[in-house]
């Protein structure tokens, strides 16, 4: 196990060198001045040169991204070019917003998803497997930012049920905090739950269908037993593989929903920095979602070996 | 509350009804902090402090920088005026009025102004605030590499501190828009022990009513009433929370469900909101809807018969009824209207047969294509749109360059990448500055340096004349060449509309800046 963890930890680092430099290398193609969009109309070739020489845009990329890369190994991810919010003050401040948003749906994905998914993989080809299919088919479907428009009108506007968007962090009232977050992750979990329902029902299916369940009937074994302490465990192996992909969408489409529900998360800021040319900003952010999300697949391959000890053995 | 419950099943119904379509007119929200006690009068019949936190949703992002100094964005002004007073202001007609100065005389030469300062002003951090710090804050903004402000106090060649409460201002030619600058950013007096602070761009420090007391980029700034302002009303809110909310839909949606107190709606929008019961409140705006013409990058937009033509095909009505809800009022001239120097343009209905007549007599006959840059958001995407299909029957094939305003602005004005940019012009407290922009061979939005030099002999007579009623008749005159020539191509005035929430009052503007909400009041029970 700690060789494996090893060979991961330095596939995330040399991964991780990867997205830096295909980022950077992507600002570079961006349109667009930076000095001219922090001064504004009243640039002068003047005031343009000074701005550039005070941000170091007037080096050459490979030393701009040197000094970037040397400052983040060191924790230092550098300041906005618009302002003295530095990027790490800006990504600790809405990093808990999209982890909130990101984790609650991912837990209401599993939970509902695995638990519906699994008591229909024991009822195959019945009325309501049939309906719940169709239904988890249409939610795949369905745009996210469409029915998030959809269901904060409904139950926000109309029903008034719930907040329309905005965000109280969990320490300052987590009743609140809640309350805030409920209908951005009923959005967001609509298509994880739909994934998930249709991934656990087929993977419960093909392995109520395998000889050691049918030894287990034989034997006595009462159905609840053979379908969540027997079955659903040796189910669970795509079911994880499909929950880490899940996490990577979650991430992309919380940007959506970040922007219909007004949740101040990192994807708002990202598009904010990318809109403006914040290069700093942009690529702190993508750094520290990249993070994220090789860190969750690491934690999927550790719980497929636990899952499955053939595999830890390879 | 039966029909309230009817109305609420309807609007179920009709939410679903309406599931085909992509965005209906829903609102965002915010975090707010609450309302508190509403303001009301205690037992001597003085006013008790009143304790509501004023809760706007800000449109742009623009606050991420509240240093005037150095603030780029020029529509994110409500951001500074909380903080800092002027030293001039300048009112509905344009006019001058004293602000932190309470006086001012001319030299003889006109190369000299005396202004004289209030004496009950401190500023936030408790300094006293006087002629030095006057003094160094126009040094500051007059000569940092990094201001914005060079244009508005590049003529001023020196500053003398006269007395603890007086100064004189020197400037290398005389220059008669100065004071209207002095309304605007130029004239925002920084604490003097705060101009080199590393933050002074989240925390500023000023002599205005307010403070900042929270700021997080790109998410919200928070004012907190500052006690010793020297103006102090016991009745305007305890406090102001800018809550930014790019999404026009998701502010809409906040301002509804009674989260925010304030926020600007798009013209496309006001219909459904007052049919959700929202009141919206329109007013004046110096915005002026124009296509900027760089008359040196296409051949055909030097030819003015060209640019007559296309003045004269475009029907502004329709633009302003069918795109504008009916709030944008055509207009040819470059100054807004209702001020003391606006222009006597008058506004000819579209006449393609006389645009085809121009076009015929120019040097294009035959058209010619036409590179059009617009950011791509409503009303200016639309709208854009639009005018391809006006110009159509002149034979100009429009392209247009839809893009983002970080790459459009400096497109236009540096890199001369488009022959014309249809963008909204803020105007200036002074026509000065108009005219500087848009029409001077240097201007930022005259990129090619075209020169009417009828117009730059009257904007230097404009600039040196301290008489207000014959610099009137200068701009006035400016404005009649202007549109003769199109030299720039206005289209509507814009009027401004905003979602407002029962019981508050005292918003108003403050020429030049933006909104002001330094005398907002909020009784909540006001229904």
């Amino acid at each position: 196990m700690i060789s494996f963890l090893a060979r991961r930890l330095g596939a995330l680092l040399l991964l991780l060198w990867l997205v830096t430099l295909i980022t950077f290398g992507m600002t570079l193609l961006i349109p667009g001045d930076p000095a001219i969009a922090i001064l504004g109309d009243s640039a002068t070739p003047e005031s343009i040169a000074a701005v550039q020489e005070a941000m170091g845009l007037n080096k050459p990329p490979v030393e701009r991204y040197w000094t970037w890369l040397s400052g983040a190994a060191t924790g230092d991810l550098g300041t906005s070019l618009f302002s003295s919010y530095t990027v790490h003050e800006a990504i600790a401040t809405r990093i808990p917003v999209t982890i909130s948003l990101v984790l609650l749906s991912l837990v209401v994905s599993f939970v509902v998803g695995v638990g519906a998914g699994s008591f229909l993989g024991t009822r195959p080809g019945t009325k309501l497997d049939r309906s719940v299919m169709f239904i988890s088919a249409a939610s795949i479907a369905l745009p996210n930012f469409w029915l998030g428009i959809l269901v904060v009108t409904l139950f926000g506007v109309i029903l008034r049920w719930f907040p329309v968007g905005g965000y109280v962090p969990l320490a300052d009232d987590p009743g609140e905090w809640l309350h805030r977050l409920a209908l951005p992750v009923l959005t967001l979990a609509v298509g994880g739950i739909a994934e998930l329902v249709r991934q656990t029902r087929a993977s419960m299916i093909d392995t109520l269908r395998l000889d050691y369940i049918r030894a287990l009937r034989a034997k006595g074994v009462p159905p609840f037993t053979i379908h969540y302490r027997h079955a659903l465990r040796n189910s669970m192996i795509p079911i994880v593989t499909v929950t880490g992909l899940l996490v990577s969408r979650l991430f992309g489409l919380s940007i959506l929903i970040e922007s219909v529900f007004n949740l101040p998360g990192v994807g708002s800021l990202m598009i904010r920095s990318v809109f403006d040319r914040d290069i700093p900003m942009m690529q702190g952010v993508v750094l520290v979602i990249t993070v994220m999300v090789v860190t969750v697949n690491l934690i999927v391959d550790v719980l497929y070996g636990i899952l499955n000890p053939k595999a830890a053995a390879k | 509350m039966g029909s309230m419950r009817f109305s609420r099943i309807a609007g179920v119904a009709s939410v679903l009804v309406l599931a085909g379509s992509l965005i209906g007119c829903t609102a965002g929200s915010t975090t707010p902090s609450g309302s508190q006690t509403p303001t009301e009068t205690g037992t001597g019949g003085a006013p008790v402090a009143s304790t509501e936190i004023f809760r706007y949703g800000a449109a742009t992002d623009g606050g991420k920088n509240l240093n005037p100094i150095t603030v780029a964005n020029q529509i994110g002004g409500f951001y500074l005026i909380p903080v800092y007073d002027t030293l001039t202001q300048v009112n509905e007609a344009g006019e001058v009025i004293p602000g932190l100065a309470t006086k001012w005389a001319w030299s003889a030469d006109g190369l000299t102004l005396t202004l004289d300062l209030r004496d009950d002003v401190v500023f936030h951090d408790g300094t006293p605030f006087d002629a030095d710090a006057v003094k160094k804050y126009l040094d500051k903004a007059r000569t940092a590499e990094t201001s914005t402000l060079l244009g508005d106090l590049g003529s001023i060649s020196a500053i003398e501190v006269v007395s603890d409460l007086s100064l004189t201002i020197t400037t290398k030619t005389p220059n008669a828009a100065l004071l209207s600058a002095l309304s605007g950013r130029s004239g925002m007096i920084v604490a003097p022990n705060s101009l080199e602070a590393p933050d002074l761009d989240r925390y500023p420090v000023g002599t205005g009513p307010y403070k900042v007391t929270a700021h997080e980029p790109g998410i919200s700034v928070t004012y907190e009433k500052f006690a010793d302002y020297w103006d102090h009303r016991a009745d305007t809110v305890a406090g102001i929370e800018m809550l930014i909310q790019l999404d026009p839909d998701a502010r809409v949606r906040s301002a509804l469900t009674g989260e925010l107190d304030l926020t600007t709606v798009n013209k496309n929008q006001i219909t459904s909101a007052e049919q959700q019961g929202a009141e919206v409140i329109v007013a004046e705006a110096p915005t002026i809807y124009m296509i900027y013409v760089n008359k040196a990058k296409n051949p055909a937009m030097a030819d003015s018969k060209v640019r007559q033509a296309i003045s004269t095909v475009i029907d502004r009505q329709s633009i302003d009824t069918a795109l504008m809800g009916g709030l944008c009022a055509p207009t040819q001239q470059v100054f807004p209207t209702n001020k003391w120097f606006s222009g006597d343009v008058n506004v000819a209905e579209a006449d393609v047969v006389a645009a085809k007549k121009l076009m015929a007599d120019s040097e294009f006959p035959d058209g010619f294509t036409l590179s059009l840059a617009s950011v791509n958001v409503p009303p200016l995407s639309t709208m854009a749109e639009a005018l391809v299909e006006q110009l159509a029957p002149l034979g100009i094939d429009v392209q247009l360059e839809m893009t983002e305003p970080a790459q459009v602005v400096p497109g236009f004005t540096k890199n001369q990448a488009y022959d014309t940019y249809l963008s909204a012009w803020p105007g200036g407290p002074d026509p000065a500055m108009t005219v500087n922009s848009l029409l001077m061979p240097t201007g930022t939005f005259n990129p090619g340096g075209y020169e009417n030099t009828e117009i730059s002999a009257l904007a230097l007579e404009g600039i040196t004349e301290f008489d207000q009623k014959k610099r009137a008749t200068i701009y006035q005159e400016i404005a009649t060449i202007a549109s003769s020539e199109a030299l720039q191509i206005p289209l509507c005035q814009a009027m401004s509309a905003q979602i407002i929430a029962p019981g508050v009052s005292g918003v108003t503007t403050l020429a030049p800046v933006g909104a002001d909400f330094r005398h907002v009041v909020i009784d909540r029970a006001a229904k």
